[in-house]
């Protein structure tokens, strides 16, 4: 136990830990914006930006990450393009998260009633306005919570970056074992920071959600307690990282 | 003399189905209109050329003389429109739904569009509900939150397409005391409804479609079963009279 408690206070570990969290925040925020271009450009009115995000989601979904990932690292230096392995876990994850991303986005922006924005257009409000003030802020309800999905995902994800020799949580904890062979509290180290940063993004949901859902904010003695949500949260996220790790059969709630 | 809103030889079709026919029409400064036929007849679509929501297929509409089918020739805001459904905006209150549009179109500070939102919420008889969120409201009352958030803009004129379709008749009544009150102000309205009685108290013309034409334009208090002579009015007033 004083074995495991030495490792996760380990500066090696605690290094690992801060490279995982910059890796995951970094590609699942650039995922983000780049699924949102994409989906508006899904739903351009001109078939030449449907088409380029159509063939985009198709080839990014379809291929494993981890090859993207070794593609970007050991096959690009090839054509020129040396990058170094936190930029190469960068392009690889934000480019496959980005075609998830554009679908969820896309559900979101389309379960927005359409009289909600011809109501701001009748009273002079341009696109742009429309976007940011009224669709925005109710596609947000929709996409909160598989986002939060691909960002423990992500999390998760992030590991295969090891594979390139970024020093994150797995291949700190790789290193360690193979210097004192003792791998099960090595990998108990790692198990245990992926653990906290998955119930600190899992409780950071809750408050969010909590916080955009209307029917809730005037009826307070409906919502759940947060140790309640927590639970729920924990469960699905547990049940779901079966099929999650390798991102391929990732939930992308639509409604 | 010249009309504030001009139609002239429109022709509207949806995928190839005529919805407008070479319909003219011209609505006066503060002249009330109101707009009955059977449904299908295409009121709502006439309404939706004026109020620049469509483009026509061809002739012109025009407002103030200028072609409406280029945005640079009016501002939006002079128009206001209303919808059978309400469309209140879901994530705001009643109180930020009124005061979005000034905010962010015309750049009022958040005291001024808040008094000027508070005015209009009283003016409608809901300043107790400046709070609520649109789904806490009886669809009255989002309706009635509509036209202030509307008339925010201080727009020119106003179209309402069918407002009281989707209300229940106690509802229907509140919503069009502020219609009457709006009426009696001053404000240029064209209204589709199928209110009959509530066409003659407000209206100075009825405009009378089916099946994409202007069947008759007479004064209000003509538009009756004595008062009207057309064989199709008379048949839509004995049918919608009948029970």
């Amino acid at each position: 136990m004083e074995g495991l408690f030495n490792y996760v206070c380990s500066p090696d570990f605690l290094n690992g830990a801060v490279s995982t969290l910059k890796l995951t925040i970094c590609a699942q925020i650039a995922g983000v914006l780049c699924g949102f271009l994409l989906a508006i450009f899904r739903m351009s009115k001109f078939k030449i930006f449907q088409g380029i995000a159509s063939i985009y989601i198709w080839i990014f979904r379809g291929i494993p990450v981890l090859v993207q990932l070794i593609f970007v690292y050991n096959a690009l230096p090839q054509f020129g393009l040396k990058l170094t392995s936190f930029q190469s876990a960068m392009v690889a994850l934000t480019l496959n998260e980005a075609a998830y991303m554009a679908e969820i986005i896309r559900s979101g922006l389309k379960s927005v009633h359409p009289g909600q924005q011809r109501a701001g257009y009748v009273l002079g409000m341009s696109k742009l306005q429309i976007m940011r003030h009224i669709t925005l802020p109710q596609a947000l309800r929709t996409v909160v919570p598989p986002t939060t999905n691909q960002f423990i995902a992500m999390l998760k994800t992030s590991s295969l970056a090891s594979v390139v020799g970024y020093g994150d949580l797995l291949l700190t904890a790789q290193q360690m074992a193979s210097a004192s062979f003792d791998y099960i509290h090595t990998l108990i180290a790692a198990v245990v920071y992926y653990l906290f940063f998955t119930s600190i993004f899992t409780i950071a949901q809750i408050k969010i959600e909590h916080h955009l859902d209307i029917s809730r904010r005037f009826d307070q003695a409906k919502s759940p307690s947060l140790f309640s949500s927590f639970l729920r949260q924990c469960s699905i996220v547990i049940l779901g990282g079966v099929h999650t790790y390798e991102g391929i059969n990732r939930s992308t709630r639509c409604k | 003399m010249k009309g504030l809103i001009e139609v002239r030889d429109v022709n509207k079709s949806y995928s190839g189905n005529e919805i407008l026919k070479s319909v003219s029409l011209s609505v006066h400064e503060g002249e009330k209109v109101v707009m009955i036929g059977p449904s299908g007849s295409g009121k709502s679509t006439l309404l939706r050329c004026m109020a620049g929501l469509e483009n026509v297929n061809g002739g012109q509409v025009l407002y103030k003389g200028k072609d409406m089918s280029s945005r640079k020739n009016y501002s939006r805001t002079e128009i206001g429109m209303i919808f059978q459904s309400f469309d209140l905006w879901n994530h705001l209150t009643a109180l930020e739904n009124v005061m979005l549009a000034p905010r962010i179109v015309y750049k009022d500070n958040k005291n001024k569009a808040k008094a000027d939102a508070m005015v209009l919420l009283d003016k409608v008889h809901l300043s107790d509900r400046a709070n609520h969120y649109p789904e806490q409201l009886s669809g009255g009352q989002q309706q009635r939150i509509a036209i202030a958030r509307a008339l925010a803009m201080h727009p020119k004129l106003m179209f309402f397409d069918e407002p009281t379709s989707a209300l229940d008749p106690e509802m229907t009544s509140d919503v069009l005391d502020i219609v009457v009150d709006l009426a009696k102000s001053g404000m240029t309205i064209v209204i589709v409804t199928h209110e009959m009685e509530f066409a003659q108290k407000v209206g100075d013309r009825v405009i009378f479609m089916d099946n994409g034409s202007i069947i008759d334009d007479l004064p209000a208090k003509d538009f009756s079963l004595s008062g009207s002579s057309h064989p199709r009015i008379q048949k839509f007033l004995r049918q919608i009279t009948q029970y």
